[in-house]
């Protein structure tokens, strides 16, 4: 009798742990998976599709005064810094190169990403059908890099319609995916800057980081009488960085 | 009769680039009345590059560069060769709108203002008429701030803090003076959690919709009252209170921490243990650079109304400091104390600015890397010019008995006595140069070294002898002693020992002897100084007789001016403090200790024997004397080939042996020196 009451309670845990197990399962989760849930939300698809390269696309441009490859630039420390202010002669105010630089981030970050939005649509076609659903009706939009406060926002105008067998089919479109970056303000404060080098030949430090008391400012001095402008959001560490060349003072006699 | 037609002449030189040119002339400065360019832009193509969309306007654009813009954005943009303030759409306005934490101010064009409040989804508020930051700020702050309760897709009662304009455009109701927290307002937002942000220097509260509250304070934390009104700073509590956001920068106190629950923290900084300041900078170096806070002071004056630097403190510093400071490869740096971190920021390249510190109150200083306007000093031809306040030179020269050349190569006389020409002598004899020596692209064939040649002399020394005196075998046995007797007219300074007699006290003693008075002690056969009578009084000739000076100088109308040098340290020291002032030029150490090429300092003689009429007959050889600071001709004799006899071996190297064995505690550093000589 004994035996059997021991095996009893031993029978009894077990189906009270393996439902305890079901229940934890069904609330945290099990191992995450790369293939998202598509028909849900097909968004979430495109942008673990799109994220990893815009990111690189994002530090880039950042890392490389706002393009993604520069014509004029000063190599320094592994990247290649466009000169955003310029002038090859001695002493003598640049000229601004970029005039419209949140502008200009926007043109070459969407031209960066592209072509691997386009590729990701061509994968979240074959997920659906993967899945058994039919492409009703797939129309290409246009693409927008959008630099905000705070954020970027990449905003993909295509629209994609789906069906299953004898459901009603759904349309997908508009998708807005929102990438957490200051490159916004980091750009207005480097136009400013830029505005010092070209009417002054070189920016006040100190007064800009009295203005902008969120953002670390710095100068460093390259070859080439460069100045090399960093400024990084305190907070967030989001950094931007361009070079300048203006009212250089070269050695011996002008 | 004696020969006085027997002529040797010294060819002595100091040659400062790296490449020997032995009879480089001394030149004028480079180039003469040099005048300093002022700033400008190369107004050629530049203009305005307006975009009409964004409203953006951005001045000294080159044409190509703003149509490769309107190609690329596919923008209403046009290029302009009007400056930005002559164009309509480019005028400015005072632009208020509402970002995350209220309303806030900015200096844009209508247009732009349009867009930024776009970017933040806020309505603005735009004033043509306010063109300053200033008065921009100042009209937001009269503006009343407060709540605006509104109804915002499936929320009634939603609230944000800001000003009545922008409340009217979406539909709300305005509360002057409230903060969305008040209770009697029944909004969304509450205080049970508030989180904290960094306003400037302050720190903040932020209610639950992330509308800005009122400066964090511990004390009123969990009072009603103080999430029912805005109050004003000046209202707050107190700068240093225990838990108070109101943060003071003179007290080196900023907002700052954890994103979320900001405080006043400590923002000063270490550095090398002195405790810095909030705001505080100041000079540092690299290696080489003598600098120190109390003695690079710069004091502002002004001088007919302008704001002018004045580097008269800690000048004679500086101007002694050419051996140890401003050397090759050394920089300027100003470091800065903002928000307790220390940066760093690098003077220009090649010593073109040089850190100047600005004391305030005792024990705070503001740093500057300024310009080191060091060309300008080629222009000033006096002392007073030349160490005027507001200019980095110094003058070499400018006091009794201590002279030198000028650029120019013109000598103001002296005759020994006249007060007026040694005033003029003073204020004029010697040679501008920089105080902060600059840096030079030596390293190419193709730089700056030629900088450095202007650094350079000849003198001529002429000797007068017997008419028994065999010019070509004896001269070569001749001490120093015997050559300074010798010495007929000319550089006789430029003889080794000449006037460094350790019985000759001062200046003093020599400008006595010049004018015919006595010796010290002894007699004048016992100097290193000329025993012939023309180079005191130069219609004589023979040698002086008596133990004193010549009797002939005793008569001002018979006399010579005085030598520009007195003897041949003052003409050493002055060659070498010149040369090593104009730059990266003579024989220096590098900041990181490496000396550089001692040859790039060289005294050589080449003697010459004239006839009656002054023609050249014969020619000999250069030979170097003195080779960096290394002087390897024994000092009791002039040329040393005689000693070591007649080999194939260079001059430096037999007299490197001979300079050894005479003087094994004073080893010449002869390694560099052949390592970057070329065989002669």
């Amino acid at each position: 009798m004994r035996k059997k009451g021991q095996v009893t309670i031993f029978v009894i845990l077990a189906i009270i742990l393996v439902v305890l197990a079901i229940i934890i399962y069904s609330l945290v989760g099990g191992p995450t998976s790369r293939r998202i849930d598509v028909d849900e939300d097909p968004e979430v698809f495109l942008r673990d599709c799109i994220e990893d390269d815009f990111w690189i696309y994002i530090d880039n441009v950042s890392l490389n005064g706002g393009s993604v490859s520069p014509e004029l630039y000063k190599r320094y420390y592994g990247a290649n810094v466009e000169y955003l202010c310029y002038t090859p002669e001695q002493y003598e105010l640049c000229s601004i190169r970029n005039p419209f630089l949140t502008e200009h981030i926007e043109y070459e970050l969407l031209s960066a990403i592209e072509d691997k939005i386009d590729s990701c649509f061509l994968d979240l076609q074959n997920v659906f059908e993967e899945k058994g659903y039919t492409i009703m009706d797939f129309e290409k939009g246009e693409y927008e890099v959008e630099l905000a406060p705070e954020v970027i926002n990449l905003m993909i105008n295509s629209s994609i319609t789906i069906k299953k067998g004898n459901q009603e089919s759904t349309t997908f479109d508009n998708f807005d995916l929102q990438f957490y970056n200051n490159l916004y303000e980091l750009a207005e404060i480097a136009k400013g800057i830029i505005e010092w080098e070209t009417l002054l030949g070189k920016a006040d430090l100190q007064e800009f980081s009295y203005m902008y008391t969120d953002f670390k400012i710095t100068r460093d001095l390259a070859e080439y009488e460069t100045k090399i402008y960093k400024i990084q959001d305190r907070t967030t560490k989001d950094e931007f960085q361009f070079a300048s060349r203006s009212l250089a003072f070269p050695s011996g006699m002008l | 009769m004696k020969n006085k037609s027997i002529f040797l002449i010294a060819l002595a030189f100091l040659s400062l680039a790296i490449m020997i040119s032995p009879l480089v002339l001394s030149q004028s400065p480079y180039p003469p009345g040099y005048d300093f360019p002022t700033p400008e832009v190369n107004t050629e193509n530049l203009g305005t590059c307006v975009n009409y969309d964004t409203g953006e306007c951005t001045p000294n654009t080159n044409e190509e560069d703003c149509l490769d813009m309107e190609e690329q954005l596919e923008q209403n943009i046009e290029w302009s060769s009007l400056e930005r303030n002559q164009i309509s759409a480019c005028s400015p306005g005072c632009c208020i709108i509402n970002t995350d934490y209220g309303p806030e101010s900015t200096i844009k064009s209508e247009k732009e203002c349009e867009q930024m409040a776009e970017k933040y989804s806020s309505p603005y508020d735009y004033n043509p008429e306010i063109k300053k930051s200033y008065d921009c700020v100042s009209s937001l702050l009269s503006k009343e701030q407060g709540a605006c309760v509104y109804e915002r897709e499936a929320e009634e009662n939603a609230c944000e803090r800001e000003i009545q304009k922008f409340c009217t455009a979406k539909d709300g109701k305005f509360y002057p003076g409230l903060l969305c927290t008040a209770e009697e307002l029944n909004t969304v937002c509450d205080y049970d959690k508030p989180t904290t942000t960094c306003m400037g220097e302050d720190a903040y509260y932020v209610d639950s919709c992330g509308n800005l509250a009122n400066m964090v304070d511990e004390k009123r934390k969990n009072d009603e009252s103080y999430w029912t009104e805005i109050i004003e700073q000046n209202e707050s509590c107190s700068p240093g209170e225990t838990g108070c956001g109101n943060c003071e920068t003179s007290e080196s106190t900023f907002c700052g921490g954890d994103s979320k629950d900001v405080s006043c923290v400590d923002t000063s900084c270490e550095y090398k243990g002195e405790t810095y300041s909030e705001g505080e900078s100041w000079c540092v170096s690299d290696g080489g650079i003598h600098v120190t806070n109390s003695y690079f002071t710069k004091n502002i004056t002004y001088v007919d109304g302008q704001r002018v630097a004045n580097h008269e403190q800690g000048r004679e510093l500086v101007e002694n400091s050419y051996l140890e400071a401003n050397l090759p490869g050394s920089r300027y740096y100003v470091l800065t104390c903002m928000q307790g971190e220390v940066n760093i920021e690098p003077c220009a390249d090649y010593r073109n600015e040089v850190c100047v510190e600005q004391e305030y109150g005792g024990d705070f200083t503001a740093a500057t890397c300024e310009t080191n306007d060091w060309r300008e000093c080629f222009n000033q031809t006096n002392k007073t010019q030349c160490e005027d306040i507001s200019r980095m030179c110094k003058w070499i020269g400018g006091e009794d008995y201590y002279w030198g050349y000028r650029f120019d190569n013109k000598i103001y006389p002296w005759n020994g006595q006249n007060p007026t020409q040694l005033e003029q002598r003073n204020e004029y004899q010697g040679s501008c140069v920089p105080l902060y020596a600059p840096g030079f692209v030596f390293w190419k064939d193709d730089g700056d070294g030629n900088i450095c040649s202007i650094g350079s002399v000849q003198e001529a020394a002429i000797y007068e002898t017997g008419l028994f005196t065999d010019r070509e075998d004896d001269f070569q046995d001749w001490s120093t002693m015997s050559a300074a007797h010798e010495c007929f007219s000319g550089g006789c300074y430029a003889i080794p020992d000449y006037g460094l007699d350790s019985n000759l006290n001062d200046m003093e003693d020599i400008v006595r002897i010049h004018l015919g008075g006595d010796t010290p002690s002894g007699k004048l056969k016992e100097y290193h100084l000329s025993r012939r009578q023309g180079y005191y009084c130069p219609d004589k000739t023979g040698t002086v007789t008596g133990d004193d000076g010549p009797k002939c100088a005793e008569k001002e109308s018979k006399r010579a001016d005085m030598p520009i040098f007195l003897n041949h340290g003052a003409w050493m020291d002055y060659l070498q403090e010149r040369a090593k002032s104009l730059g990266d030029c003579g024989y220096k150490q590098s900041v990181s200790g490496e000396s550089g090429q001692a040859r790039s300092e060289t005294l050589s003689a080449v003697f010459q024997i004239l006839d009656q009429d002054g023609e050249l007959k014969e020619d000999f050889d250069s030979e170097p004397i003195y080779i960096g600071d290394s002087r390897y001709t024994p000092s009791n004799t002039y040329r040393g080939s005689k000693i070591f006899g007649q080999t194939d071996e260079p001059f430096y190297w037999r007299a490197y042996r001979w300079w050894n064995n005479l003087h094994s505690d004073k080893e010449l550093n002869m390694g560099e020196i052949l390592s970057q000589s070329t065989t002669n």
